[in-house]
C-alpha cells in the first residue's frame, strides 16, 4: 500500500513541483505540505524519485510564500492562516539543519501568523452570551478568539487546531514571536470552549439554536493532536473517547490517518485505524485525494518530526 | 430598517438593458442588480409527479419529468448539483443517491454527452466519507460517473450583475460555468436560517471552500440570503432543478430536522418558480422568503398566475411542513 500511495502521490505532482488537492488541480498549499511530510516520513517503501520530489515541494513552498512570511492556500488568493500553518508545520520538520532560508521562512511565517485572529463578535451577541446565554442562536464564548479560515470572518476550530500546532512546533524550534504565548493561551481557551458537549470537535460549533451538535473524527484527531501537551485532562480523555466512537463509524482514509497519529501521540492502540486506513485505500483510494495521500504516508512514518510540541505541565481545563 | 420595511421602486420595463432595480433606504438609494441580470420569464412552467419511494421506477419518473419540458440535453454535458450535507443513514439529510442514479440514467437515455456530479460540503471536509456514508459513492462507481469536489475546482472570477451583497465579484467552479446543463437537485428541507433550502439555496454548495471556507463564512457575513440571490444571479448557463420531495425535512433543518414523507418529485427550469411551487407544496409562504421575494424582482417567478404547473395537480400534495418559531410568519399563505 505504501508503495502505490507514494507512486500515486508522485504521478499527480504538478509541474511546478506541488500537488493539487486533486489531480489537474491548481497547487494547493495544504495539499502539498501533506504531500511532502508523506514522503519525507521515512518510509522504506517509498520511491527512488521521492527526494527529488521533497526538494521541489520545499521550494515550491518556498515560492509561494508571501513577502509578510503568509501563504495563501492557492497562488493568487489571500493569505491564509490556516494554510501558513500547514506550510509551518511541514517545513518544521526540515528544521535545525542551519538552513538559512528555512529558519528565514519558518520565523517570518511565525511572526505572521501569530497576530492574526477571527472576527469579533458585535456587542448585541457579547452581551446575550454573558447575560441571557439561552438567547444566543450559537453557544460559544465571542471574546474568545482564534483562527478564521478567511480574514475578517469568525474562528473555527480547524484552522485553529492547525495554527495551534504549528505555534508550539514552531516555538519549540525557536521561531515564534514572544507574543506567542498569550496567543496559545487564548486559542487554546477557545479550543475547550468549543468543544463538543461529551467530548470531541466538529467545524466550530457544539450547539446551534439550542440543539447540541456531533464531533467529527477528523476534527476532533487533529484537534486532539494540537492539544497533545494538555493530554492528561478531562476534556482531551472524554475527547479521546468520542474520538473513538465516532472513528467507529467513520472509515475514511482521513479519520484513520488522523486518529493513528492522534492515537501514537496518546499512546493508544491504533490497530482498528490502521485496518480502516488499509481498507479505505483498497475500497476508494482516498479518492484521489491527495492531502489524505500524503497524510496517510505521514502517519504511517515517523510523524514524530512533525507532530511533537513541547512538553508542558498537564493542566485541567475544564 | 428591516429589508422588508424598503421601498421597491424603479424601472421601466423588462427589455431594456438599462433596466435597474433599487430599494430606497432613508438614506440612499442602492442599486441591488442591473439589466444584465434579468432573466425573469413572463410564465414559468413547473412539474409535480407524485413518487412515493426511492425504487426502480424512479428513472422512469425522471424521464417523465423531464419529456414535460422537452428538456434539450443530447450531447449537453450535464452537471448534477445533488445536496451532500452530512452523515445520514436514514436518507433525510442529502439528496437520495437513488435519485441521482436515476437522474444519471435518464440523462444518458435522452443522450447526454456527459454526466458527472459535483458538491462542495460546508461543512465537512471529509469528501470521502461524505460520499461513502451518503450512498453516493457506489452510484458513482456502479453508474461509472465523474464526481468534482467543488470545494477544489478550479476558479474563475465572475462580476456581478446583482448587488445583493457587497462581493462584486464571486470566484465559481469552472465545472459549473462551463456546464451545458446544469441541474440542482435539492432536498425538500426547511433551513434554520433561510426558511427552506430548495434549488436556489442549494447552489450555496457550489461556492469552492478553497476560497470562502468551511463553512462558506465570507457568505454568511454578507447575508445568506443576500447570497443566494447573488450566486443564483450569477450562473447564466443553462440549468434546471429536480427537486427530491420524496422524502423531505420539517422543523430544525438542514440537518436536525425530522423526515417528512412528502412523495412528491419537483421539475423546471425557473428554479424561483420551482422553488416557490415547493413552499406552496410544504404550506409556507414563498412571497415571505426573502431571497425568493427579492429574486421574484429579476430572476423567474413566485406569484401563482405566473407558473404553469405541468404534471400533477399540486393542491392535492402538499404537506404541512413544520417550522421552527422563528419562521412561524411563514406559514400564513398570501400568495
Amino acid at each position: 500500500m505504501i508503495r502505490d500511495i507514494t507512486d500515486s502521490l508522485l504521478k499527480d505532482r504538478n509541474p511546478d513541483g506541488g500537488w493539487g488537492t486533486y489531480a489537474d488541480r491548481p497547487t494547493n498549499v495544504e495539499a502539498t505540505a501533506f504531500a511532502l511530510m508523506g514522503l519525507a516520513a521515512g518510509l522504506e517503501a517509498s520511491s527512488d524519485q521521492s527526494p527529488a520530489a521533497i526538494a521541489s515541494a520545499r521550494e515550491r513552498l518556498f515560492a509561494l510564500q508571501g513577502a509578510d512570511g503568509s501563504w495563501p492556500l492557492i497562488e493568487g488568493q489571500a493569505a491564509s492562516p490556516a494554510a501558513t500553518a500547514v506550510a509551518i508545520i511541514a517545513l518544521s520538520g526540515f528544521a535545525g539543519t542551519a538552513d538559512q532560508t528555512l529558519d528565514d521562512s519558518l520565523r517570518r511565517a511565525a511572526a505572521w501568523l501569530t497576530p492574526q485572529e477571527g472576527d469579533g463578535a458585535p456587542w448585541v451577541k457579547r452581551f446575550l452570551h454573558k447575560w441571557v446565554p439561552e438567547l444566543s442562536v450559537v453557544e460559544a464564548d465571542p471574546d474568545l478568539k482564534g483562527w478564521p479560515w478567511v480574514a475578517g470572518t469568525w474562528s473555527w476550530v480547524e484552522p485553529t487546531a492547525y495554527a495551534v500546532l504549528a505555534l508550539k512546533r514552531a516555538q519549540r524550534g525557536g521561531y515564534a514571536p514572544d507574543a506567542v504565548g498569550a496567543r496559545l493561551e487564548e486559542a487554546e481557551r477557545m479550543l475547550y470552549d468549543r468543544m463538543c458537549y461529551g467530548g470531541g470537535w466538529n467545524f466550530g460549533n457544539k450547539k446551534v439554536l439550542g440543539a447540541e451538535l456531533a464531533p467529527y473524527p477528523d476534527i476532533t484527531a487533529l484537534t486532539l493532536i494540537a492539544l497533545q501537551d494538555h493530554r492528561a485532562s478531562t476534556a482531551n480523555v472524554q475527547s479521546l473517547h468520542a474520538l473513538k466512537a465516532a472513528s467507529d463509524d467513520n472509515t475514511s482514509g482521513l479519520v484513520a490517518a488522523l486518529t493513528i497519529i492522534c492515537h501514537s501521540l496518546y499512546n493508544r492502540d491504533d490497530s482498528a485505524a490502521r485496518t480502516h486506513l488499509t481498507g479505505s485505500f483498497e475500497h476508494t483510494g482516498f479518492i484521489g485525494d491527495n492531502k489524505v495521500r500524503g497524510l496517510a504516508l505521514l502517519a504511517l512514518g515517523d510523524h514524530r518530526r512533525w507532530t511533537t510540541v513541547v512538553e508542558t505541565k498537564p493542566r485541567d481545563r475544564r | 430598517m428591516k429589508r422588508r420595511d424598503f421601498l421597491k421602486s424603479v424601472v421601466a420595463t423588462a427589455a431594456l438593458p438599462t433596466l435597474a432595480c433599487s430599494r430606497k433606504t432613508t438614506e440612499q438609494r442602492q442599486i441591488r442588480w442591473t439589466g444584465e441580470a434579468y432573466r425573469k420569464p413572463k410564465q414559468s412552467r413547473v412539474a409535480v409527479l407524485s413518487a412515493d419511494r426511492y425504487g426502480e421506477r424512479l428513472e422512469a419518473k425522471v424521464l417523465e419529468g423531464l419529456a414535460l419540458f422537452a428538456l434539450e440535453v443530447k450531447d449537453k454535458n450535464v452537471v448534477l448539483k445533488p445536496n451532500l450535507v452530512e452523515y445520514d443513514p436514514q436518507g433525510v439529510i442529502n439528496t437520495h443517491p437513488l435519485l441521482i442514479a436515476a437522474t444519471v440514467s435518464a440523462m444518458r437515455t435522452l443522450g447526454a454527452a456527459s454526466v458527472s456530479v459535483a458538491e462542495g460540503p460546508g461543512h465537512r471536509r471529509d469528501n470521502e466519507y461524505m460520499l461513502t456514508a451518503s450512498g453516493l459513492w457506489n452510484v458513482l462507481r456502479d453508474f461509472d460517473v465523474a464526481y468534482v469536489d467543488l470545494n477544489h475546482d478550479r476558479t474563475r472570477a465572475v462580476k456581478l450583475a446583482t448587488h445583493f451583497t457587497n462581493f462584486g465579484t464571486l470566484q465559481l467552479p469552472e465545472t459549473i460555468l462551463d456546464a451545458d446543463l446544469l441541474v440542482s437537485m435539492p432536498k425538500m428541507k426547511t433551513h434554520h436560517w433561510a426558511g427552506a433550502t430548495l434549488s436556489m439555496k442549494n447552489l450555496f454548495g457550489i461556492m469552492p471552500g478553497s476560497v470562502y471556507g468551511w463553512p462558506k463564512n465570507p457568505l454568511h457575513y454578507a447575508g445568506l440570503e443576500q447570497s443566494i440571490v447573488d450566486i443564483n444571479g450569477a450562473i447564466s448557463g443553462a440549468r434546471f432543478a429536480i427537486v427530491d420531495g420524496i422524502v423531505g425535512m420539517e422543523g430544525n433543518g438542514p440537518i436536525q430536522g425530522t423526515a417528512k414523507n412528502s412523495a412528491v418529485l419537483v421539475f423546471g427550469d425557473d428554479f424561483v418558480a420551482v422553488d416557490a411551487t415547493c413552499a406552496r407544496l410544504m404550506k409556507l409562504d414563498p412571497l415571505k422568503m426573502g431571497y425568493l421575494s427579492d429574486a421574484a424582482e429579476f430572476l423567474g417567478n413566485v406569484e401563482r398566475n405566473a407558473i404553469r404547473q405541468l404534471g400533477e395537480d399540486p393542491a392535492g400534495l402538499e404537506q404541512d411542513f413544520e417550522v421552527l418559531e422563528r419562521f412561524k410568519q411563514l406559514k400564513t399563505i398570501s400568495a
